[in-house]
């Protein structure tokens, strides 16, 4: 499935208990969804946004903040990413700037992605 | 509603069992085009646990399908062709009843699987096409061989003939910037002689995609979608390869589900909670409540009258007559033929 973010495709939904952006791949700009109503009529809510670094493993599980998205949320997330760097031509300049795009857009927590 | 207002709902032939059953039978291509959603899209990528349709699914779909005569699309996110086992699923379809609508790049055929097809009578086959010369063909069907297209469709048309099959071979077009479909259709219709010249809208499928509007040479809408209902929802639904059922053919990301075909009978999705959801609050004039529907930039390029089905009357219409008179192609067809591009706005 895909989601289109501040004009940007992210692929989805991984979970976050195993899902793992691994050192040797692209870094991504990754997003925390949560996704509810009827699964016909399906509404996806924007908890938090945030970039991985080049060359480090991104594993979610780890990450301090995903019990407090599960809070936000209510209910449990799902991690979309979208691929951003070398091989874009991309660096931590362009990741934080989509991430600051992103949340001007969409404002997490409560920021609601069309689908 | 006033007396002249048009009535809309669940069309009847499809008051038990969907028309049409759109099909992602495969995924993979061979061909980059630049209007393609796929190609433009991460779809593909997430559909690596099922790039083809399984025989079992595909066998369930056509034999739920068969006994209502539907049509089952085959198209979805490659090159149908490509399936292994293609020919022998699509002549198990038309075996059980099902009608088949195929929709092709025209790359992957060879003698035997176009008698194969013909024999079954495959009921339209559909090239896309999208140019009139090898130029054009080379920017909007990229990767893919105009001599190799040219020879498949004359040798399509001319075992037709030979085997009277009665299976209609239409060409469509993108009505793209950069392609004059005019020429596109005058040289499928007269110089190769198919029975039909489907002019398409450069469709984006909104959120799904990073396909840009700006590329369409003709964004005049069909329908206005203040007042009226999406008709997919009253016609047809659509199927990936694994067996989930999205609302639309707008939903090729597979964000809703209406059920899944291995779990449910289809007249069950058809008639379950989602699909009466989308229909109610379309035909009260609410559609744009959905999120989904809020957000398609698709809905205005479909129509209660000029589509899919017109293109089978007049695809049928077309090999009918040319079945009877053996000097084709002419260019007698091109003035009886309508055009698919809406010219004003259908209220």
């Amino acid at each position: 499935m895909a989601l289109k973010i501040a004009g940007r495709l992210f692929t989805g939904p991984f979970d976050p208990a195993t899902f793992v952006v691994r050192g040797n791949q692209e870094a991504v700009v990754y997003a925390v969804v949560a996704k509810g109503g009827e699964a016909w009529d399906p509404h996806f809510r924007l908890i938090a946004v945030g970039a991985g670094e080049d060359g480090v493993t991104l594993t979610f599980a780890d990450l301090p903040e995903l019990a407090s998205w599960q809070t936000l949320a209510a209910m449990p997330v799902s991690i979309y990413i979208h691929a951003l760097g070398a091989r874009a031509g991309a660096g931590p300049a362009e990741r934080a700037a989509l991430v600051e795009a992103i949340v001007a857009a969409v404002a997490p927590p409560d920021g609601i992605i069309p689908p | 509603m006033n007396a002249a207002a048009p009535v809309y709902g669940l069309r009847p032939e499809a008051s038990v069992f969907p028309m049409m059953l759109v099909l992602s039978f495969v995924y993979p291509c061979n061909a980059l085009c630049p209007h393609c959603p796929y190609t433009n899209s991460n779809i593909r990528k997430e559909y690596r646990d099922a790039p083809f349709m399984p025989p079992a699914l595909f066998r369930k779909i056509a034999d739920e399908s068969g006994p209502h005569g539907a049509y089952l699309r085959i198209s979805g996110g490659g090159e149908p062709m490509l399936h292994p086992q293609a020919v022998e699923l699509l002549v198990h379809a038309k075996a059980v009843g099902a009608k088949i609508g195929l929709i092709t790049n025209g790359s992957c055929f060879d003698e035997a699987k176009t008698r194969a097809l013909l024999a079954a009578n495959v009921d339209m086959i559909e090239f896309s096409v999208d140019a009139s010369d090898p130029e054009t063909y080379e920017v909007v069907r990229k990767g893919l061989d105009w001599d190799m297209l040219v020879a498949t469709v004359r040798c399509m048309l001319a075992l037709r003939r030979e085997m009277g099959s009665t299976s209609r071979i239409v060409a469509s077009g993108v009505n793209q910037k950069g392609v004059d479909v005019d020429a596109v259709e005058r040289f499928w219709m007269e110089e190769i002689g198919v029975d039909y010249f489907i002019k398409r809208k450069f469709l984006t499928w909104g959120n799904s995609t990073e396909l840009d509007a700006s590329s369409s040479a003709d964004p005049t809408p069909y329908l206005e979608t203040d007042e009226t209902p999406c008709p997919f929802i009253f016609e047809r639904l659509n199927i990936d390869s694994r067996g989930n059922v999205m609302v639309c053919g707008y939903d090729i990301s597979a964000n809703t589900s209406m059920g899944n075909v291995w779990q449910e009978s289809i007249a069950d999705i058809w008639h379950g909670p989602g699909f009466r959801f989308y229909r109610e609050r379309h035909l009260a004039n609410r559609g744009k409540e959905i999120s989904l529907c809020a957000g398609c930039p698709d809905w205005k390029y479909r129509s209660w009258t000029h589509n899919y089905w017109k293109v089978v009357r007049g695809a049928e219409a077309t090999r009918v007559a040319r079945s009877t008179v053996p000097s084709q192609p002419g260019p007698a067809r091109l003035g009886e033929h309508d055009d698919f591009q809406a010219q004003t706005v259908n209220r």
